[in-house]
């Protein structure tokens, strides 16, 4: 069957898939640091450095649903680091991004599909806060903290200013990342014959 | 051929670890009582004489306490953290240590389990390559940025004049190294007989046995006390 995944296609969709994976933690990791940096540009700038390689993987595998297995991967890791609530919304993003995928010019699939992962990736660093909230206030009010020191490290996420500013901040990443992305194919891998 | 530990419990066990800490975890009403889960887990590693865990996750645990501590009643502001964050930590620190004890497991045993419980090949192939992929990037983005620091491409100054190219100068070399890997790999994995139909097995046993039972009934314990104390959350 010609949509069938051979065992090469499996191989590169997992290391390729592992290292967007890995990318997407480190930066995750980094802007830990800083509250700023980490609520509000971390889903924009992930998502622009690992536009290009999800964009060797579609073109180099050429076969639908490789969206979804790379959600599944990271689906996997969060369900395995407990967030249970960001891997079932992962997997519903991946068949999004399969149905944008469906029979469009690869090219122009890529970059919407991935710009709409962008859009929905801010939900992975929203959807603990939002969950996670209650117990953390609970907690943190039994340990003698003031309601509005715990308010404040939310500001970002209830203010509608800065939630579209996330939003947009984070699909222009995806939509620039996928434009360098195609760019960069074009440039190095078609030329060296690699897609 | 690797050194086994004895005491080291079957993949089954450990997976049912991880789940009752994900599951206790976030079920779990007065979350004050999640030690109780993070000392059972201690208890299940030095069981399984697992001292490389404890000793990265036991201080790591007692330092988030003590800030967590310092920050809640002093009101002590975290300069570098966010709280929320020192907070998140403390909380899953169970669930990574149970994470930390599948992810460091030989990959022939994962697979070995794996095919016993009938998953798909492509499943096996792929939990396979992720486990034995990581090492390898690690060392070949060392390498890159050895050499591109040999040719002064990846300074600090080149960094901030030209971050984009900067990136690309390490990404388009780690990107036709992985697509190599992969064709290396696959042609190893068919040439292997992976497509063969028969059952994966391992050099390495993995039959359940006392430890196994210690370790299964020290998790149900913890989690069946731990809520008790700290009750089940109400979700309607």
């Amino acid at each position: 069957m010609k949509n069938k995944f051979s065992i090469k296609d499996i191989v590169t969709m997992v290391i390729l898939s592992v290292l967007i994976v890995v990318l997407q933690l480190l930066v995750n990791a980094v802007s830990m640091v800083n509250t700023f940096f980490s609520l509000v540009l971390s889903s924009g700038i992930v998502c622009f450095l690992s536009a290009p390689i999800y964009v060797v993987m579609i073109k180099k595998i050429k076969k639908p649903f490789v969206t979804l297995v790379y959600t599944a991967i990271l689906a996997l890791l969060y369900l395995m680091m407990g967030y249970w609530f960001i891997s079932v919304y992962l997997i519903l993003v991946g068949l999004v991004c399969e149905i944008i995928l469906y029979k469009r010019q690869i090219d122009k699939g890529i970059v919407m599909a991935w710009t709409f992962f962008s859009l929905a990736f801010v939900g992975t660093s929203m959807l603990p806060i939002w969950i996670m909230w209650d117990d953390y206030v609970k907690a943190s009010l039994k340990g003698g903290m003031t309601m509005e020191y715990i308010n404040s490290y939310k500001a970002y996420y209830t203010d509608p200013k800065w939630v579209i500013f996330i939003f947009i901040f984070a699909a222009i990443g995806g939509l620039a990342g996928s434009y360098y992305g195609n760019k960069l194919t074009k440039n190095h891998f078609n030329k060296a014959g690699v897609l | 051929m690797e050194m086994q530990n004895k005491w080291e419990f079957s993949v089954f066990i450990k997976i049912i670890i991880l789940g009752l800490s994900i599951v206790g975890t976030f079920i779990l009403n007065d979350i004050e009582y999640m030690p109780i889960l993070f000392w059972g887990l201690v208890f299940e590693f030095i069981v399984q004489r697992n001292w490389k865990i404890l000793k990265i996750y036991l201080p790591f645990y007692i330092i988030l306490t003590i800030v967590r501590w310092l920050s809640r009643t002093y009101m002590f502001p975290i300069v570098v953290f966010s709280e929320f964050y020192i907070f998140i930590f403390w909380w899953l620190t169970p669930i990574f240590m149970a994470m930390h004890d599948i992810m460091t497991t030989s990959p022939s045993k994962i697979s070995a389990f794996l095919s016993k419980i009938k998953t798909p090949k492509s499943f096996i192939l792929g939990v396979l390559v992720a486990c034995r992929f990581i090492p390898t990037v690690k060392s070949s983005i060392k390498g890159v940025n050895e050499s591109m620091h040999n040719r002064e491409l990846t300074g600090i100054k080149n960094i901030f004049l030209h971050p984009i190219r900067s990136y690309e100068y390490v990404l388009v070399p780690i990107l036709m190294m992985s697509l190599n890997s992969a064709d290396q790999l696959s042609a190893s994995a068919v040439v292997r007989g992976i497509e063969a139909p028969f059952k994966r097995g391992s050099y390495y046993g993995d039959k359940m046995g006392l430890k196994d039972l210690i370790g299964a009934i020290v998790i149900i314990v913890t989690f069946c006390y731990m809520l008790y104390r700290g009750r089940v959350k109400c979700f309607i």
